[in-house]
């Protein structure tokens, strides 16, 4: 029993309170559209939990959330930021299309694993660049990899629009995949597939890399100091780029398993902007097995926020503010130190002064 | 011939929204803040701009609202990572993310409409008499955007000013060595303000030319990267204005080119990709060992009391 109280002191409130916070502002952004926030915050709640749809459909959402926030949140404890995810997410996506297509008539016992190998190898070959760019030249690794953002969703375009795109279709999509590269479905009449039960296990994998491997211990060891690490004989620069590549290889699969998985072929714009619901994803979860409880939350609020587009002046856009705010307020976490010292200060004085007079 | 006179043209009007950023850029970096959040502070500014000039009517308060609305961003921002500590990376990313999910929210929120604002009162060409009947030079410059020369006596204003006074001085100071200037008794949290400000207001102009000046409307996540290019352009110019706006023209050269050739190409995903690719090798040749870059940018400071 003491040893659990003393485990729950150590666990950090920071981003609690910071989600706390953001769920006030987001309500006064909701007043200040002319809505009333209880009855939007329930609308997004029944939205997303209220039917078996709205149940769904958060799966579906929390899927891609979960590879994305990995990717992020594996990244952010080697000290690599990794903002290249949509981009990594669409290369994987289209390395994995390219084997599905190509491997027609391959047993799904031999293609399923060659495509997601094949997803994970496009992830972490987009990831290569800002990484090498950061630690050859000292290009910071944001902005390469936003850049190549641009470049893979460019280029995904070209590829469904030309050499990729479907007989026949008036829309820039690839051919259905064979069946054997389908993951299976989970319940009927649902796209949510076992894509989830991958994210699950990599999440566990990625945690018992980070606490019981070499590796684990040398990428938490960059994150916390580079110089450190470097004096304790930590090869940071190999340090890096491998924490970058499995990140890129998360990114990856989360591609592949849309791709796998919900649509059966490759889309042009089939990610809503996953990656950078993954820095949110991954700022407040931030540990490999918390990254699937904030998926789950913001897969809650991305099925709620659709449910927004009918009857409110709303959009899911909302949830897009939401989530930048809980990321400023995460990395401030003087903030809410500095408002409890206020707080209380003022508790306080208000005392003395009660006191005095 | 004709094409080299409409890729110039096309270059000046390209580079305005990105040399007013990239001066922002360098004001804020100098100060120790990084420009992570150029991008969102732009594009508040282009949605400001059209929202000003849809409640008025009049595009010049259009730009003044744009610029208003940049500022206060930039100080949201500041507030966080100037007073407060906060990652600098990491918020400016949020801000980013917050600028585009608040302007896309609200376009259905005015307008009604998505991803896209209804159309409002841009600010119309001014020709300058005499010069634009010369020929070629008038072509290019006889006939543009009151913004495109507004950035000129901006562009003098920021070089004498960072260069050029005590005020610009104590700005690199802070950047440098904050716990020298503190030592002097000048406050390190106000300089970093006043850059905040200065900053907001040259990304508010920018974006405010993107979407009143260029067009006459806002599009979701019409700044697309520029303000990342302002960063790329002040790392370019080793955090100096002249060098900023140099390369300011060179994105500006690299989109007219790729507009140019959009018409002669059947794949123009490959050409579109060009600003992006420069923006990289642009990064790659020139950061080396981020010669120029202010040693306390990026770096939180708290101010002894």
């Amino acid at each position: 029993m003491e040893k659990l109280k003393q485990r729950l002191k150590k666990v950090s409130l920071t981003p609690l309170y910071s989600l706390l916070m953001a769920l006030v502002i987001g309500g006064i952004i909701i007043l200040g559209s002319g809505n009333n926030p209880f009855e939007i915050y329930g609308k997004l709640i029944t939205g997303a939990l209220g039917t078996r749809n709205g149940i769904l459909q958060t799966l579906l959402q929390s899927t891609p959330l979960i590879f994305c926030g990995l990717s992020v949140a594996f990244g952010m404890r080697g000290g690599v930021l990794n903002l290249g995810v949509e981009g990594q997410l669409y290369m994987g996506a289209l390395a994995a299309t390219l084997v599905a297509l190509g491997g027609e008539g391959l047993p799904s016992v031999v293609l399923i694993p060659l495509c997601l190998v094949a997803g994970m190898l496009g992830g972490a070959v987009w990831s290569l660049l800002p990484i090498v760019l950061k630690l050859k030249r000292g290009v910071h690794e944001v902005v390469t990899a936003l850049m190549l953002n641009y470049i893979a969703t460019l280029f995904i375009d070209f590829m469904t629009n030309y050499p990729l795109m479907a007989e026949g279709s008036s829309v820039a999509q690839s051919e259905t995949f064979p069946e054997a590269a389908w993951l299976p479905k989970l319940f009927p009449r649902s796209q949510v597939t076992c894509g989830i039960f991958i994210g699950l296990a990599l999440a566990v994998i990625l945690a018992f890399v980070l606490k019981k491997t070499v590796l684990g211990y040398q990428i938490t060891l960059v994150g916390q100091n580079e110089l450190s690490a470097k004096a304790a004989g930590v090869p940071v620069g190999k340090v890096m780029v491998t924490t970058m590549l499995i990140s890129g290889m998360c990114a990856g699969l989360a591609g592949t398993v849309e791709v796998m998985g919900t649509y059966n072929r490759l889309i042009m714009g089939f990610s809503p902007g996953y990656g950078f619901d993954g820095i949110a994803v991954a700022v407040l979860g931030s540990s490999p097995i918390m990254v699937v409880f904030s998926a789950l939350l913001f897969g809650i609020l991305r099925a709620g926020g659709t449910a927004l587009q009918f009857g409110t002046n709303l959009s899911v856009k909302f949830i897009s503010a939401l989530q930048g705010i809980i990321i400023i307020l995460i990395a401030a976490p003087a903030l809410c130190s500095h408002l409890y010292a206020a707080i209380r200060k003022k508790k306080k004085t208000g005392k003395e002064e009660l006191k005095n007079g | 011939m004709d094409d080299i006179v409409a890729v110039l043209n096309s270059t000046l009007r390209l580079t305005t929204p990105i040399a007013y950023v990239t001066l922002g850029a360098v004001v804020l970096e100098k100060s120790g803040v990084n420009a992570m959040a150029m991008e969102g502070t732009m594009l508040v500014g282009a949605f400001g701009a059209v929202v000003g000039s849809w409640f008025t009517g009049s595009a010049w308060l259009g730009v003044l609202t744009g610029i208003l609305f940049a500022v206060l961003i930039s100080l949201v921002r500041s507030f966080l990572c100037v007073s407060h500590q906060a990652d600098q990376t990491v918020s400016g990313v949020g801000i980013n993310i917050l600028a585009s999910g608040m302007t896309a929210m609200l376009l259905k929120v005015i307008w009604n409409m998505d991803g896209k604002s209804d159309v409002v009162t841009a600010l119309s060409d001014w020709s300058i008499p005499f010069v634009e009947n010369i020929p070629v030079v008038g072509e290019i410059i006889g006939k543009q955007n009151p913004l495109v020369y507004l950035l000129f006596p901006v562009l003098i204003g920021c070089c004498l000013l960072l260069g050029h006074t005590p005020f610009g001085l104590r700005l690199a100071a802070v950047g440098e060595h904050p716990e020298v200037l503190s030592s002097l008794g000048l406050s390190v949290y106000r300089y970093r303000y006043i850059a905040t400000i200065l900053s907001g207001i040259l990304a508010g102009i920018g974006g405010a030319y993107l979407s009143i000046g260029q067009l006459s409307f806002f599009t979701q996540d019409m700044a697309s990267g520029r303000g990342f290019m302002a960063l790329a352009a002040c790392i370019f110019g080793r955090w100096t204005a002249l060098g900023g706006f140099l390369g300011a023209l060179l994105f500006g050269f690299a989109e007219a080119v790729q507009i140019r050739l959009q018409s002669w190409v059947q794949y123009t995903q490959f050409i579109r990709m060009i600003p992006y690719a420069v923006t990289i090798l642009v990064l790659c040749g020139f950061v080396r060992k981020r010669s120029g870059a202010p040693a306390a940018s990026g770096k939180p400071y708290q101010e002894q009391q």
